[in-house]
């Protein structure tokens, strides 16, 4: 039988990577498909309550009160702007509008998901409000825009 | 004289190679042209609501139909136009308010077998009001090796 030489053995070896090589690279791929979907939360509007009421108002003075704002979505909000208020007319009979509370624009803070924050406000009482307005209660109706900031 | 010798085997060696290597390129799969599409579905009842600004997770599930492992590399998702609750489209909101994370890393699903991966969700701070309460359908393409 003929004997391999070793220039031989070399050629063959080489040649041998080149196969293992090969074979190596030639990977096997695949792909993938499919679907799916997400959904966008809803929104929730706030509420905006009374926290104190402040020190009592005469004739013309100008005092602040607070209020909550609560934000029951899954994500934090910004207050852009709380309105202008007026009071409605009280169950004493003092006349509607005695007492107003002027715009607040960018009150600032950041209300968390869940959360609340509390806004100081100015209210006014008219210098012409009457007696039946002592030892009242006023309410002032509010609205507040609000923005998501996450 | 010898350096013929040699020479005629060593080209006869690399002939024989090229056949060899030649066809063991186009994988020997059962679709003759790789390995069998993996799936890629939901999980049920493991999505999280976008929210604008913030992220959210969107678990997919890796169906593999061979019997042997793989190793999926990419899974990436394209969104498409939103649907109210009534499957009405919804102009007003884009599909790019919403953005799906490519996977994150390989993922070895097992052979006749299933991995669940979450994919990071966003919902761009800025998407318009119309954009709330919608459905977002995903389309997604990967790609895999037989590792």
């Amino acid at each position: 039988m003929r004997k391999i030489s070793k220039r031989s053995a070399v050629v063959l070896g080489a040649a041998g990577v080149v196969v293992v090589a090969g074979v190596a690279y030639a990977a096997w791929t695949s792909t993938g498909a499919g679907s799916g979907s997400v959904t966008s939360t809803t929104a929730f509007n706030s509420t905006i309550g009374s926290d104190t009421t402040g020190t009592p108002l005469y004739p013309g003075a100008v005092k602040t009160f607070t209020v909550s704002i609560d934000n029951p979505n899954d994500y934090p909000v910004v207050v852009n702007g709380i309105s202008a208020g007026s009071s409605t007319a009280t169950s004493g009979g003092c006349a509607a509008g005695t007492v107003t509370s002027a715009a607040v624009t960018n009150p600032g803070s950041t209300i968390a998901a869940h959360g609340s924050a509390v806004y100081t406000l100015t209210a006014t009482m008219s210098g012409s409000a009457t007696d039946a307005c002592k030892g009242q209660t006023f309410t002032l109706p509010l609205t507040a825009t609000l923005s998501s900031n996450a | 004289m010898s350096r013929w010798r040699f020479a005629l085997p060593a080209g006869a060696l690399v002939v024989c190679t090229w056949l060899v290597v030649g066809p063991s390129a186009p994988a020997p799969a059962a679709n003759g042209n790789g390995i069998k599409q993996f799936a890629i579905t939901d999980v049920p009842g493991r999505a999280t609501a976008l929210v604008p600004g913030a992220t959210g997770t969107r678990w997919i599930r890796l169906g593999n139909a061979e019997n042997f492992p793989i190793l999926v590399q990419t899974v990436t998702t394209t969104v498409g136009r939103p649907v109210d609750g009534g499957g009405r489209p919804v102009p007003a909101c884009p599909a790019s308010s919403v953005r799906v994370d490519a996977l994150a890393a390989p993922v070895t699903v097992a052979g006749n077998g299933t991995a669940d991966v979450a994919l990071t969700t966003h919902l761009l701070a800025g998407a318009p009001d119309a954009c709330r309460g919608l459905t977002f359908p995903l389309t997604y393409t990967g790609t895999a090796v037989k590792p």
